[in-house]
């Protein structure tokens, strides 16, 4: 009977790591194109109602989803409240966003490009840095697409044979 | 349930996830894990057999050897 239980634990311990890998990789995707949609909106803000940066970043947060959200939010209260540069405060809103959510280093990296020129440069060269930006992002999210076709299944499954693996190896 | 045919289940099950983690890993692309996984699965196997093996040897000198 115990035997049975302890079974049973590894092989949902299991199944759920694997689902929990397989997460990041469905997840990847789709804040990817979250953070696409977030740049669209933050470009119109910028260059269409003429937002200042800290109040723009915050009502492009409002109407976005995770990890957007959090991430804009943070940056544009840094950067009201210390006297920031864009950079670093976008630098501590993917802190605070990083641990929690599943986008990697070249995502941030794309997102820290535009703040360094964020606030810094004139109109038409903005513009052109905007749709540098998306096109980047719409290449990365289509690499993590194709990403997550081939590991999305796969780890679901590896995760519920290692658990089938370990029961019969220990029992 | 006997060790022996406990043993057996075992060896089969293995066997069994062995061959559908190769066909996974496969499908997705990975093949040269697909084999490192064959290959851990065979030593997995390869370590329960060689008890039995052992104990067959220790049986075989203790019946003609020990006089």
């Amino acid at each position: 009977m115990l035997k049975l239980l302890g079974s049973l634990l590894i092989l949902v311990a299991c199944t759920s790591l694997g689902f929990r890998i397989a997460r990041n990789f469905r997840e990847r995707p789709r804040q990817l194109r979250v953070v696409t949609q977030a740049i669209r909106l933050l470009q119109a803000e910028i260059e269409y109602s003429v937002t200042p940066l800290p109040l723009a970043l915050r009502r492009v947060g409002e109407r976005c989803r995770t990890p957007c959200d959090v991430m804009f939010r943070v940056a544009a209260d840094h950067l009201q409240d210390a006297d920031m540069s864009v950079l670093a405060a976008l630098q501590k809103g993917i802190e605070t966003v990083k641990s929690d959510c599943a986008l990697q280093d070249p995502d941030f990296a794309v997102l820290e490009e535009i703040a360094k020129v964020l606030g810094g440069v004139d109109r038409a060269h903005l513009t052109k840095q905007f749709q540098a930006t998306i096109i980047q992002f719409e290449s990365l999210e289509r690499e993590a697409e194709e990403t997550r076709k081939r590991n999305e299944r796969l780890w679901q499954y590896l995760g519920v044979l290692a658990g089938l693996l370990l029961v019969i190896l220990l029992y | 349930m006997s060790p022996e045919i406990k043993a057996i289940f075992q060896i089969f099950g293995i066997g069994f996830l062995a061959a559908i983690v190769h066909t996974v890993l496969k499908q997705s692309g990975k093949e040269e894990f697909a084999h490192w996984a064959t290959l851990a699965g065979f030593i997995a196997v390869f370590v329960i057999v060689i008890g039995y093996v052992d104990h067959l040897y220790q049986e075989i000198t203790s019946v003609f050897l020990r006089q």
